[in-house]
């Protein structure tokens, strides 16, 4: 018997070989993709984001769910691609110019790809120009900024204002996010909207690409 | 007694402490010492509330600031608010810029090497932590995260937590102006052969540190009246005050 909660509770225990194996079973079984995807993934991530915020689980324990969820993905997008399931929204990632940390951004990447979106990853120490080209050729919905230095965290606004010197800052909406990150420095510089963590990005994510569609 | 002089409280970080202490001495203020934890900026907003704990229970009456041995330190220091006395910072990123004596010092290392490692006598003497470098990652800690979640999920999570060390450069450490154990020395060297990142030492100069324990507030140093709030400045402020009155 494949259990869609056995599946759930593999993702939040972080483990990976549980998850894919419960999920080849429930594919062999013709268990709907989307309904492993939406109520066996996203909803065990939803739990860990949970976990997370009531301080019972740490960035450990997010990193570990996460790499359950990607692996778990390989598996199942062949599928899910097969049978039309349209992708959240489209968004371009990368951690600012200057900034040589990962661990937050690939984090919100693999919430975020876990989520339903298309992610492209620009890495880190990304220029503003780079970010402005991606917009431009790549179209997201989206455009996350990740820094996790105080001194880094101004050429956020750097790539704000290169995406308006280049007319098309009405086209993307920007999302912010790093340790260092507040509302307040996200109003400051002109974000369209700020996460607090890895595990709000997603839900803050999809706020804006309903806010794209609005306009 | 008629003179009087001016009674200072300081909170500082342990990565400061040999420099606090030594310019609390030669103060001609009356300065006391708190010394909190190396490491919290890794959570800046419990460190936040630890400085606003220690802020508010300042009943000392003779007391004429509260003086912060922080930068803005993951934006930990943005949003304490000053209780009856002013709280004095400088404007600073982090502990490097204090323990370099000046921004235009600290902006010129960084443009040359953002993927710097800094380390300091009392980093060697005072951390509890861990290395940053590996997030507290040692041989016995990848122990326990085995124990915990598995050997599989261990390696992965050793590699991820110290993946950034591959995207540095250097390791410099700050040398302080008293004569330190040979050992340190050779400490240091360990550690950089481990993550593979150059040496290099530079001179630490506590100039900030001795002006504010000293009561030199300059132009480098952000003066918050009481009830106002710091905030995060532009990038040559740093940091700014919101004034009570406009909050």
């Amino acid at each position: 018997m494949i259990s869609i909660e056995q599946i759930r509770e593999a993702v939040i225990d972080g483990d990976a070989r549980g998850t894919v194996a419960q999920i080849e079973a429930a594919l062999a079984a013709d268990v709907d993709p989307e309904h492993i995807l939406r109520e066996g993934l996203i909803s065990g991530m939803q739990e860990v984001g949970r976990l997370f915020e009531e301080g019972e689980y740490f960035v450990p324990e997010m990193l570990i769910s996460a790499r359950a969820m990607s692996a778990a993905l390989v598996v199942l997008k062949p599928r899910l691609a097969s049978q039309g399931v349209e992708s959240s929204g489209k968004i371009v990632i990368g951690t600012v110019r200057g900034d040589l940390h990962d661990i937050g951004k690939s984090l919100v990447v693999m919430m975020l790809e876990g989520a339903g979106f298309e992610v492209i990853d620009l890495g880190i120490d990304v220029p503003p120009e780079r970010f402005v080209e991606a917009v431009v050729n790549d179209a997201p919905h989206v455009l996350a900024l990740s820094a996790l230095l105080t001194t880094t965290m101004m050429n956020m606004g750097e790539v704000i204002e290169a995406l308006e010197a280049a007319g098309v800052r009405q086209r993307v909406k920007v999302l912010i996010g790093g340790a260092p990150i507040t509302q307040t420095f996200a109003d400051q510089i002109g974000a369209d909207g700020y996460s607090p963590d890895a595990a709000s990005a997603p839900s803050r994510a999809r706020e804006l690409v309903l806010a794209l569609a609005g306009e | 007694m008629s003179f009087r002089p001016p009674h200072y409280r300081v909170l500082s970080c342990a990565s400061l402490a040999r420099a606090v202490y030594a310019a609390a001495a030669r103060s001609a203020a009356v300065v006391t010492v708190e010394i909190l934890e190396q490491g919290l900026h890794d959570r800046p907003v419990r460190l936040r509330v630890e400085l606003q704990k220690r802020i508010d229970s300042c009943e000392q009456a003779d007391l004429d600031a509260v003086l912060l041995g922080y930068g803005l330190c993951g934006a930990a220091t943005a949003g304490l608010v000053a209780g009856s006395v002013p709280l004095v910072m400088a404007r600073a990123h982090d502990c490097i810029t204090l323990h370099l004596g000046s921004r235009e010092r600290y902006d010129r290392e960084f443009e040359t090497c953002p993927g710097t490692y800094w380390m300091s006598r009392d980093f060697l003497e005072r951390n509890r932590r861990g290395d940053v470098a590996t997030l507290g990652v040692s041989p016995t800690g990848f122990q326990e995260l085995c124990d915990k979640y598995g050997p599989e999920n261990a390696v992965y999570l050793a590699e991820a937590m110290q993946g950034w060390v591959a995207q540095y450069q250097r390791l410099v450490y700050l040398e302080g102006t008293t004569p330190e154990p040979a050992a340190y020395r050779a400490e240091v060297q360990e550690k950089a052969k481990r993550w593979r990142l150059a040496v290099e030492t530079r001179w630490s100069d506590h100039r900030l540190i001795e002006a504010l324990l000293s009561g030199d507030w300059g132009q480098e140093f952000l003066v918050v009246q009481p009830g106002g709030r710091i905030s995060v400045g532009d990038g040559q402020q740093i940091v700014t005050e919101q004034k009570a009155s406009v909050r």
